[in-house]
């Protein structure tokens, strides 16, 4: 009898409150074998690792068996348990920067793998690990704080901790979702590297394929499809499946023929913009012109701190320039006041990352829906005022939604659905979303990138800061790359 | 650090000035002739007007406000607080030879308050949920709702006379601290215990303890390595921002147990309406106050690298 | 990094809650909170019609000098043969009412000061705030000792002198959300949009002030009854014969010994005021917890 890595039997998971995570999975893992679990939120990823972890509150009700190493875990005492994490179970968590106590040194952490269990590191054990790990000067950079290193760092170095002992298995649970893309191939290479048997959750479908062998793909707590990365991928049979492929690569955008009319709506001439910090003065953009014309999706990206969210506020009128000028229909933006001189009340609209907190909690939604149309000078009664903003749920699909409703009985999805209605419902001229979609499922990202090209076909120019840039370049007809306060134009893909 | 340190003192500074200026307002509003009530404190039969122009003269009394403030503030910076307006004697002397007595009793109730307030805490985060919880939280509500004054009757004449533990007139040594300690300190740890609790099971939920977990170590080690010492700036933070009702509490526990301190003085002083004497209390409070606060800050500093690099 | 001297967490925690207007719905569904409002509503019913049901509370009866509890004296009387349970109930009146009006002075005094101060900035807010950590760096009891010193021992006096000390913590809450308030992505996009600054004043900042810091005076309710009660037991608040709690218990030491039950009736309102406040605060601040917001 083989000694598999990890065999799951008919596990069903059922929490305190009636909600049933898992029903009757089964799945194994052998050496050497790469498992990829995708699935969207709440589909039960998550209370699988959990349950492997020993990690489920102890209310939960486990029926079923889960064997790692031929050891069942659902039959043995919490002690022993104990004994297998960190030792025969390795655990990678999603963010790197929140795995480390921030009160104790790198090399603690690294530590802990051996003092968990009341042993020592072998001597130079830590410091030949972080140099495999292609950690430059390992002795002295293990004493500093997790603070000083970089996320791509500290992702090396608790991968490290979690495989010091030779797992048997290896769980990664989101271990990219903080990381840009280049870091993230890097991450997942050097887990392929270090790990003998892997389950990898990720909601990553592209991930999943470069780095894994099969990929079961989860949904209300089963598993829809099963099968080799490239197969899943290339010939999905799950109508989940087709969702989360589609999702992920969004189709791209059919070329258009009349863009030679459009006409320029704002021109900008050398506009930089610093900051004073502690460490002196960072020039957020250097001297950049550009041309903004109606009708189109423009996207704006870069690494983070490159720069791109101080040239979105530039051009949107919401900071002004340290120097250079910025026309808009023919008159500066800005005149002597500090208030913007632009051509019309709200000619230019937000829409912000987090939904949340773009819309005033104590407002209930027909009133934050309909302000920016009161504002622009239409009048409407209270009653008038909640029609409308029916209306408006209703035209995206959100009519179930009562707009007596406050933001805080709203999900994350559906608060940037209004809030980006709210941009739009008053016909601003130009929308500046500053990373629109970071924080939403995948279809919801799909329906707001819907919604802002929407925006840009009726004859608005759409300026959208992402860093998911393989999303924006499907539906933006310019790109413009920032690095380091530097712009470069180019045209999106099509 | 270092330029955490200025910052602190430079606040420190300012809040004592500040302070300074705000007692100097209450000295200067309050009603009587301070030079006629020092003459008759000490102990003169009949005064006269001379007598009393004379002392104005000497006391500055006669020079216009703001030269006055300067004096003042010279004053205090030369540790020269004014004469008594009930005894005629030197603030500074009458409070000097009280306040041992009252470090004393501050000293004792803030150790007993940490002491008590790391046990429960500990113990009712460790058992969260369930028995040794439930009784720590019943403990600290318990004697968070009490008055310090209810409880210092009720311990004075149950224990003290009733049973004859202790004694009734305390001396203000550290033999009979005790029971004065105890009445001022459980109604702070309580409320510290409660806020240790809170901060050991946010602690708790952060996401490097399932990292932790992952690795296998036991629930002790974790409380203690990780999660205690997480725990700790908000709760050593609430411990300076309290002192303040430590200090604000002395008053009231010193004249229950007649413990001879500069709080029991002062309340008497508030009694015979004796400023100098008043305002010497508060500027020894915002005193003590200030570096206080400044240890808590330089504590948190050491504790959390990630505030020294400011 | 919270300086010491000028932060004030109790506050602060109370932050996130008082957003939203479902507050009052959700503190009623709370356990704890569910007891406290209880408690509260008990308490301002001892002290609306408490000393309507009983008899004079200052007359003197020296013929039923200290009696224990019985039918005719619910809580027994006390040195001067006064009835304890009307004594109470007046002390309820004059605690309650004198720290409403505390609270009442301190909020409005904090609001504008605070608010001034945020959307001043300058100088304005400089000086102010200046001012603010002062008042916040000199331990609150000492300090109102000190006024009650200047102006005489009294009832009235040492209200006014919590009133006058008292209103700094609630300034700094108050400038802190105004001077927040323009970062708000909300309010920017009301900006965009073309709202005027009177505009986003009244709709967006004020509401959200304004509710914080009634939630954060309530909270102090109970510490205030406490203070005032415990300088009057030193005899700097209420004078005889004024029936106030902290002052019935001082007069009750000297007789503690033959007639403990003294301290019933006074001992237990200052508890269950206490109480009440602590569970609504606590209860307020489960409701924070994030299960409960997104």
């Amino acid at each position: 009898m083989s000694r598999r890595p990890l065999t799951i039997e008919n596990l069903s998971v059922t929490y305190r409150n009636g909600f049933r995570a898992i029903t009757e999975l089964s799945l194994t893992i052998d050496h050497e074998e790469r498992l990829a679990v995708v699935g969207a939120s709440g589909s039960g990823k998550t209370t699988l690792v959990r349950a492997i972890m020993g990690l489920l509150p102890r209310t939960a009700v486990v029926t079923g068996r889960i064997l790692v190493d031929n050891t069942d875990l659902t039959t043995i005492s919490r002690r022993e348990r104990r004994l297998l994490n960190g030792r025969t179970i390795g655990y990678v968590s999603q963010d790197p920067f929140s795995a480390f106590d921030p009160l104790r040194r790198v090399r603690h952490h690294i530590h802990e793998a051996w003092s968990a269990h009341g042993a020592a590191a072998p001597p130079d054990g830590i410091n030949a690990g972080l140099a495999r790990m292609g950690i430059p000067d390992p002795a002295r950079r293990s004493r500093q704080w997790p603070h000083q290193w970089s996320g791509g760092m500290l992702q090396r170095a608790t991968t490290l901790a979690a495989t010091v002992h030779d797992p048997v298995l290896t769980l990664a649970d989101e271990p990219t979702s903080a990381l840009d893309t280049e870091l993230a191939d890097d991450a997942l290479d050097l887990l392929r590297r270090t790990c003998s048997a892997l389950l990898l959750v990720t909601h990553d479908l592209a991930l999943a394929g470069r780095h894994t062998d099969r990929i079961a793909v989860f949904h209300d707590g089963k598993i829809v499809e099963h099968a080799g990365s490239e197969c899943v991928l290339e010939h999905p049979r799950h109508e989940i499946t087709r969702a989360l492929i589609r999702a992920a690569r969004p189709l791209p955008r059919p070329a258009r023929t009349d863009r030679t009319s459009a006409e320029v709506i704002l021109r900008a001439e050398n506009i930089t913009k610093s900051y004073s910090t502690r460490h002196g003065v960072v020039t957020a953009v250097h001297p950049t012109s550009l041309e903004i014309r109606a009708g189109e999706v423009i996207g704006v990206v870069g690494p983070s701190g490159s720069g791109k969210s101080t040239l979105l506020r530039l051009l949107a009128g919401m900071e002004r320039p340290d120097s250079g000028e910025i026309v808009v229909d023919g008159r500066p933006m800005w005149g002597a006041a500090s208030r913007t001189n632009l051509p019309r009340k709200g000619f230019a609209m937000p829409v912000f990352q987090d939904p949340v907190g773009s819309l005033d909690p104590r407002w209930p939604l027909w009133r934050s829906l309909t302000e920016p149309l009161v504002l622009a000078g239409v009048r409407l009664s209270k009653q008038q005022r909640r029609e409308h903003a029916s209306e408006a749920l209703a035209s995206l699909d959100m009519s179930e939604i009562d707009a007596d409703r406050l933001p805080g009985t709203l999900s994350v999805g559906q608060c940037q659905r209004v809030a980006v209605l709210r941009g739009l419902i008053a016909g601003p001229a130009l929308i500046a979303a500053d990373e629109p979609t970071a924080s939403l499922d995948v279809e919801v990202a799909t329906a707001v990138s819907n919604l802002l090209r929407a925006a840009a076909d009726a004859g608005a120019v759409v300026l959208v800061v992402s860093h998911d840039e393989a999303r924006v370049r499907a539906y933006a007809d310019h790109i413009l790359t920032v690095r380091e306060g530097i712009v470069a134009a180019s045209e999106a893909k099509q | 650090m270092i330029r955490l340190v200025v910052r602190s003192l430079a606040q420190a500074v300012v809040t004592l000035l500040g302070g300074a200026v705000i007692t100097f307002v209450m000295l200067s509003a309050s009603p009587g002739d301070p030079a006629e009530r020092i003459l008759t404190a000490r102990g003169q039969e009949s005064i006269t007007w001379l007598q009393i122009e004379a002392l104005r003269s000497e006391l500055g009394l006669d020079r216009p406000l703001p030269v006055q403030l300067l004096n003042y503030l010279g004053g205090l910076a030369t540790g020269d607080l004014g004469a008594s307006w009930s005894t005629g004697r030197p603030v500074v002397d009458e409070l000097a030879t009280r306040l041992p007595a009252t470090l004393r009793l501050t000293v004792a109730s803030l150790a007993l308050a940490v002491g008590f307030s790391l046990i429960l805490g500990l113990v009712a985060a460790a058992g969260a949920g369930r028995f040794p919880d439930h009784v720590s939280r019943t403990l600290s509500m318990f004697f968070l709702v009490v008055p310090s004054f209810l409880l210092g009757i009720v311990i004075l004449d149950v224990v003290v006379v009733g049973f004859g533990v202790g004694v009734v007139i305390s001396d203000g040594s550290w033999s009979t601290v005790l029971f004065p300690a105890l009445t001022l300190a459980l109604a702070s740890a309580a409320s510290w215990s409660r806020v240790l609790r809170a901060s050991l099971l946010g602690a708790r939920s952060a996401p490097f303890l399932t990292v932790s977990r992952a690795r296998g170590t036991t629930n002790v080690r974790r409380l203690l390595v990780h999660e205690l010492p997480n725990a700790l700036p908000p709760f050593v933070t609430i411990i300076g921002l309290e002192i303040a009702f430590l200090l604000g509490g002395a008053p009231i526990v010193e004249s229950i147990y007649s413990w001879p301190g500069v709080g029991r003085f002062t309340v008497q002083a508030v009694g015979t309406r004796d400023m100098p004497v008043i305002v010497g209390f508060v500027m020894i409070s915002i005193t003590l106050f200030v570096i206080a606060s400044l240890a808590v800050d330089l504590f948190n500093a050491v504790i959390d690298p990630r505030l020294r690099r400011r | 990094m919270t300086n010491l001297l000028t932060s004030s967490p109790r506050l602060d925690a109370v932050t996130a809650v008082a957003t939203g207007g479902r507050l009052w719905r959700r503190l009623l569904r709370h356990g704890g909170g569910r007891v406290g409002v209880a408690l509260a509503f008990i308490l301002a019913l001892a002290a609306l019609i408490g000393p309507w049901l009983t008899t004079d509370p200052d007359v003197p009866d020296y013929t039923n000098k200290l009696q224990p509890p019985s039918g005719g004296h619910l809580l027994g009387t006390d040195l001067a043969g006064r009835d304890l349970l009307a004594r109470t109930f007046a002390g309820a009146r004059m605690s309650l009412g004198a720290a409403l009006l505390v609270m009442a002075i301190v909020t409005i005094v904090g609001l504008v000061v605070g608010v001034v101060a945020g959307s001043a900035g300058g100088v304005i807010d400089t000086v102010l705030t200046r001012v603010m950590d002062v008042l916040l760096g000199i331990p609150g009891l000492v300090l109102t000792l000190a006024i009650v010193g200047v102006l005489g021992p009294s009832f009235f006096n040492l209200v006014f002198a919590m009133a006058v000390t008292g209103w700094a913590g609630l300034a700094k809450v108050a400038r802190a959300h105004t001077r927040g308030a323009g970062q708000r992505p909300d309010v920017i996009a009301a900006r965009m949009a073309g709202a005027g600054p009177i505009r986003i004043a009244f709709g967006h900042v004020l509401p959200g002030v304004v509710s914080l810091l009634v939630v954060a005076a309530t909270l102090r309710l109970g510490d205030t009854v406490v203070a005032l009660a415990g300088l009057s037991f030193l005899g700097l608040g209420a004078q005889p014969p004024t029936a106030e709690w902290g002052r019935m218990l001082s007069d009750a030491r000297e007789t503690l010994s033959v007639a403990p039950f003294q301290i019933i009736g006074p001992g237990v309102a200052l508890m269950l005021t206490v109480l009440a406040s602590t569970l609504i605060a606590d209860a307020l601040r489960d409701l924070d917890e994030p299960e409960n917001r997104r």
